[in-house]
């Protein structure tokens, strides 16, 4: 069986703060949705982060379709930051060509389209947009990529609650059939229909891992129900 | 098949075709990923660049022209080490002109070395898929070529003004300035050559304060005009052969070992320094990045 993602005993230290301890996780590759959930602190963004290749991991390994994670792999991997990144003195046009000339997976009619049905001018400098526009760019470059695993963090939070389906379902929609989406986010309730397979993630350990489905009939709860309980405060 | 064309292969690892050799296996054309990672590190700097190099430009002329007007003055109603000072007070206004103009484009390009590996950019350059190294390279050649072409400028236009200036040998003597004249000399290439790994050093060390003090921005910041002050100071000593501590050293070796030796010890310690530099900024972009 291939995996889309392969995790061995991952352990990312910033300097005496462990952020994840002995994370082992294999993802099939069978295009599914993600949910990778924990409170603020947990890991989430350090896990993502490393598979995204921008940190080295402490100890263990991190394989992508089999590949140890290096260019190859970036390669692959869409990754959507929870931190502002675009250029703000490119308009967005240039911002498309920077995706374009650096990753050869770059779908650019994909793009425009998504750019027409968002109403964004692509001739508009970015630092014009508005913070809310500006992520939706950063979603569609994200999206408009046809890559074998989606990694976004905290793709909603910024956004208004109206928009909030739209985005999602654009998510869905936009993401290549046989590509796998992970999805971080603490706005459960609004999310989880939509996940195949959740992580729970707590302290930098993985707590919970399995099909939503097959969760929800064991534990009887909804997964938002089941993350209060796993994270609320003693 | 160019290798701008995009073709969807039956790959996870999709790239052009012509990253496949003849068994179909990925080759590495890495110098298609280094030159459109030049092509994004000139794109943000290059209006700034520009503005930088017509305020030379400007300047080079108005030295010159400056010089050119002492020069046709009466020496005699003005007196002749009186029109030599103008001449030299003009050229060190344009050397002043011309360092701060290395400083600030120093401290550009430090600032966005730090945006980029640092920063908010940091997450989607890094995520390029290219490899550290190609990074770091990409953002080293442009800074040197970019400082270089500033630094032959102001080469250029001091002799220049010395030049329209004229008189340009007895100002050589009164400035003990053998050097300019050794622009005439065979070893020229030699000191090109050095001004040219200078330069080097000079950016790597800018980049590596970057990665040493990537907390705090003020000190890196401070470090980088100090460097290029003195680097300015140990060109022009280099350059020029007017090194205070050199000519010390005159009294107890001869001209030609102390040049010897200073040339060898210097080139060593620029090509040395400049490699170390490298690494270590690629040690700290591998290991140390917290974005």
């Amino acid at each position: 069986m291939e995996y889309i993602l392969e995790c061995e005993n991952l352990t990312k230290m910033y300097k005496d703060n462990l952020a994840l301890s002995n994370v082992n996780l294999k993802l099939e590759d069978n295009g599914a949705i993600v949910g990778l959930l924990g409170p603020n602190g947990s890991g989430k963004t350090t896990l993502i982060k490393l598979i995204a290749g921008l940190l080295t991991p402490t100890a263990g390994s991190i394989k992508i379709l089999g590949k140890e994670r290096g260019v190859e792999t970036k390669s692959a991997v869409s990754y959507l930051s929870d931190a502002y990144s675009l250029f703000n003195d490119f308009t967005v046009n240039e911002q498309m060509q920077f995706y374009e000339d650096f990753f050869y997976d770059f779908n650019k009619p994909k793009a425009e389209k998504m750019l027409i049905e968002l109403q964004i001018n692509p001739a508009l400098k970015i630092k014009t947009l508005s913070k809310g526009t500006k992520e939706k760019l950063a979603l569609i470059l994200t999206l408009s990529r046809d890559a074998k695993l989606y990694i976004l963090d905290e793709p909603i939070a910024g956004v208004d609650p109206a928009a909030r389906d739209y985005i999602l379902e654009t998510i869905i929609k936009m993401k290549n059939e046989n590509a796998t989406l992970i999805i971080s986010t603490h706005l459960i309730s609004e999310i989880e229909n939509y996940f195949d397979h959740i992580l729970f993630i707590k302290n930098g350990e993985i707590v919970l891992s399995g099909k939503t489905e097959e969760i929800r009939l064991e534990k009887g709860k909804s997964i938002d129900e089941l993350f209060r309980e796993v994270f609320r405060w003693a | 098949m160019g290798v701008e064309e995009k073709v969807m292969v039956d790959s996870p690892f999709s790239v052009p075709v012509s990253d496949y050799d003849k068994n179909g296996n990925v080759k590495k054309v890495r110098g298609y990923v280094l030159k459109k990672l030049l092509k994004y590190e000139i794109k943000p700097i290059f209006t700034t660049y520009l503005i930088l190099l017509v305020i030379l430009v400007t300047a080079i002329i108005s030295t010159c022209s400056s010089a050119s007007l002492m020069k046709n003055l009466n020496p005699e109603s003005m007196g002749y080490y009186n029109a030599q000072l103008s001449l030299i007070f003009s050229i060190m206004l344009f050397a002043g002109i011309g360092g701060t103009l290395l400083c600030m484009m120093s401290i550009k390009t430090s600032n966005r070395f730090k945006k980029c590996f640092f920063g908010s950019h940091g997450y989607v350059m890094l995520s390029v898929p290219a490899t550290i190294e190609e990074h770091l390279l990409a953002k080293q050649i442009v800074s040197v070529v970019l400082n270089l072409i500033s630094t032959i400028l102001i080469i250029l236009g001091i002799v220049l003004a010395f030049t329209f200036g004229g008189g340009a040998n007895e100002v050589f003597k009164f400035a003990d300035f053998p050097a300019l004249c050794a622009l005439r000399k065979t070893s020229i290439i030699f000191k090109w050559l050095n001004v040219i790994l200078l330069v080097v050093f000079v950016v790597v060390a800018d980049n590596t304060l970057v990665c040493f003090f990537r907390n705090k921005s003020g000190v890196f910041k401070a470090l980088s005009i100090v460097i290029t002050v003195i680097t300015l100071e140990v060109f022009f000593g280099w350059f020029i052969n007017v090194n205070v501590s050199t000519n010390y050293i005159y009294d107890f070796l001869s001209n030609e070992t102390v040049n010897f030796l200073t040339t060898l010890f210097g080139t060593v310690f620029l090509i040395g320094g400049s490699i170390l530099g490298f690494f270590y900024q690629a040690r700290v972009l591998k290991n140390k990045i917290n974005l």
